[in-house]
């Protein structure tokens, strides 16, 4: 896009005395957290990255360690329907039993998978910084490549350090 | 990603003359790293009340997504204004309702734009540049000049009397911001 107007309508438009602010948008995340009520859209794009992440979280490691949907589900003890659902619908919230069992499968921190899957209201800005920039690491790959890997290898860590 | 750039004019608050300035279609990596290095510590040092806004972490996860553009305005060097803008949003406002429109996600300047800081050169005009920007790509998307965004406390006079959007009052789902929108006859005004 191209924004095509001559000098004299900057000149029109920008006055040297005028003290404007400008700024637009949700004030900040911790705020959002605080009351619950700041922007339905933003708050569901966020809860989207989350979910989004611990689903494709969820994902890369079954695929990580060779396992079908059915075999994850049956060795982590969660329905094959949820698991399912967990995967591939970002907006699914899954039950906190399911959750649980997947953390303790995967070795994960259970506080922080709690929070990431939106079981809990409980939210951080740095969880949902790392989930932004995991999300859309993940969001353009197929096939669980070098990066991909390091990218949920990052991911975890990070899980592990916020679980407290 | 694509970056097509205009060039734009700013002000200089201390001269009050018009400086060359670049608009980019696309935030890129080194508006980040300004916004990081350079915004950052002025806004957390004044507590300002977006001065966490992580912009690295807001943009990878809204650039791949079709539905949202970014702009960045650079001056002297200088990263001057970010801005990420939603292209699927409808309008409110009853004469235009459900009509889509250009909505600004976050809108932010720098921080020696919004209040004098020693050793910075403070431009004025970024809002004006921005929000020209956020008309003509929705008269592109053929929106016909029709925006809207939620306004921070200290900008709603800006919105609505140098622009001329209509102030539809605070947004009790959006954190009592007041929402703003722009009319395509209001569009059509400011872009003269």
């Amino acid at each position: 896009m191209t924004l095509e107007l001559n000098k004299e309508w900057f000149d029109k438009r920008i006055h040297q005395d005028e003290e404007y602010e400008v700024g637009a948008g949700c004030p900040g995340l911790e705020a959002i957290q605080q009351t619950s009520e700041c922007g339905q859209a933003e708050r569901e794009d966020e809860e989207f990255a989350e979910t989004f992440a611990f689903g494709t979280l969820i994902r890369f490691l079954r695929r990580d360690r060779r396992l079908k949907i059915e075999q994850l589900a049956a060795n982590a003890r969660v329905e094959v329907a949820e698991l399912v659902k967990i995967e591939l619908d970002p907006n699914y919230v899954p039950q906190p039993r399911s959750v649980h069992q997947l953390a303790a499968y995967f070795d994960l921190p259970q506080r922080a998978l709690l929070k990431l899957s939106n079981v809990t209201m409980v939210h951080s800005t740095q969880l949902r910084d790392a989930a932004y920039r995991f999300a859309a690491n993940a969001s353009q790959i197929s096939e669980l490549s070098r990066e991909e890997r390091a990218a949920m290898t990052e991911f975890v860590e990070f899980l592990g350090s916020q679980d407290s | 990603m694509s970056d097509s750039t205009s060039v734009v004019y700013l002000r200089n608050s201390e001269s009050g003359a018009l400086v060359e300035a670049e608009l980019h279609d696309s935030i890129l990596q080194r508006h980040l790293d300004d916004q990081l290095s350079k915004w950052k510590p002025l806004t957390t040092e004044h507590a300002e009340e977006h001065g966490h806004w992580d912009w690295q972490a807001k943009w990878a996860f809204f650039a791949p997504q079709l539905s949202y553009q970014s702009f960045a305005l650079e001056c002297n060097g200088r990263t001057q204004g970010l801005m990420i803008v939603n292209t699927i949003k409808r309008c409110r406002i009853q004469q235009q309702a459900n009509k889509h429109l250009v909505y600004v996600e976050y809108l932010e300047a720098a921080p020696w734009n919004r209040r004098p800081i020693p050793g910075e050169t403070q431009y004025k005009g970024v809002g004006q540049v921005m929000i020209a920007a956020a008309i003509q790509l929705s008269i592109d998307e053929g929106n016909h000049g029709r925006i809207g965004l939620h306004s921070l406390p200290q900008a709603n006079t800006f919105y609505r009397d140098k622009c001329g959007m209509t102030d539809l009052g605070p947004d009790a789902s959006y954190q009592n911001l007041r929402y703003f929108e722009m009319t395509e006859a209001k569009a059509t005004a400011f872009m003269q």
